[in-house]
């Protein structure tokens, strides 16, 4: 067997080794060639090093106070010199109200954004009526005003002439 | 910082898809524009506007529009809400249906009083136009309304 570390075409095959997805016929092949490959060895070591701290890994609970150590570390910083923009950022998401009822506020502004996109998305459209207002589309009228000469008698019977 | 985190992808996305069917349809012949809405806007326009809209017709089409839009502009507020209103129901019609009323009027408007009454009251009206029809084509003659 050539050895996976010298072919980046048989790189795969120590990937594959370590993840346990290598068929059988091929991990007996592997494993009698990483006896006597120490860069094998080395290489499969680490992998399944990083493998077993993946698995091993757990989030952590966040703490209760996080979002609140978060903002004033986050205020701290900008404490200096902070840019309106920012101070105005900081009064929509550090509202003095717990962090849930902000929380619940979010789908709101992104729906709120997702409607400034799509009107400015639409622009072009009004931008279009906007031209059409200067020049009227003088057929469209004249159709409108002959059925108005149709639907409407020409001469209006007067009030109480019946 | 968050609103970029939390808006971006979301902007993107909605503007593609936004975009993406927006893009081809041929402008058609005759620009599907509120009739009525376009109509009062030509009533608005100032002389200047209005004048270089309608050298676009030649002179007896033109001579006919304004003498219509005079009629029109002659009505009371109310009294073009109910024109609107009977264009809107005009609209809403298939196109072969609209024709059809408009020729019922002309018809109708070309006959002697009697005949007009008797057309306006009779079967034809009642077995070849939908209530709707019936309804554009009897307003179209109020002085006959209460003759019947
Ligand atoms: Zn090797």
């Amino acid at each position: 067997m050539n050895c996976p570390t010298k072919r980046n075409e048989d790189a795969e095959i120590l990937l594959d080794y370590c993840a346990r997805k290598l068929a059988p016929l091929q991990t007996a092949e592997f494993e009698i060639h990483l006896k006597q490959c120490p860069d094998c060895s080395r290489l499969v070591e680490a992998q399944k090093e990083v493998l077993a701290a993946l698995k091993a890994w757990t989030p952590g609970p966040v703490s209760a106070d996080f979002d609140a150590r978060l903002y004033a570390r986050i205020a701290a910083e900008e404490a200096q010199a902070a840019p309106a923009w920012r101070l105005w950022l900081r009064r929509i998401f550090q509202p003095p109200v717990p962090y849930p009822l902000w929380k619940s506020a979010v789908p709101l502004i992104a729906a709120c954004a997702v409607l400034a996109v799509a009107l400015s998305v639409r622009m072009p459209d009004s931008v279009d009526h906007r031209l059409r207002a200067d020049k009227v589309d003088i057929e469209q009228v004249e159709q409108t005003l002959e059925d108005f000469d149709i639907l409407t008698p020409a001469v209006q019977a007067p009030a109480g002439s019946m | 910082m968050f609103v970029c985190g939390a808006v971006s992808p979301l902007w993107a996305q909605s503007r593609k898809a936004a975009v993406a069917p927006r893009k081809p349809p041929a402008p058609p012949k005759r620009p599907q524009a509120n009739p009525a809405k376009e109509l009062d806007r030509f009533a608005k326009m100032s002389p200047e506007d209005r004048e270089n809209a309608l050298s676009k017709l030649p002179p007896q089409r033109r001579a006919a529009v304004e003498q219509r839009l005079a009629h029109y502009q002659t009505l009371t507020p109310e009294q073009q809400e109910k024109f609107k209103q009977r264009l809107e129901m005009m609209q809403s019609l298939p196109k072969d249906r609209q024709d059809a009323v408009r020729q019922k009027i002309q018809e109708l408007r070309a006959l002697p009083p009697a005949e007009r009454r008797k057309g306006l009251t009779g079967d034809d009206l009642k077995q070849n136009f939908s209530p709707d029809e019936q309804t554009l084509v009897r307003e179209a003659f109020p002085g006959m309304k209460n003759l019947d």
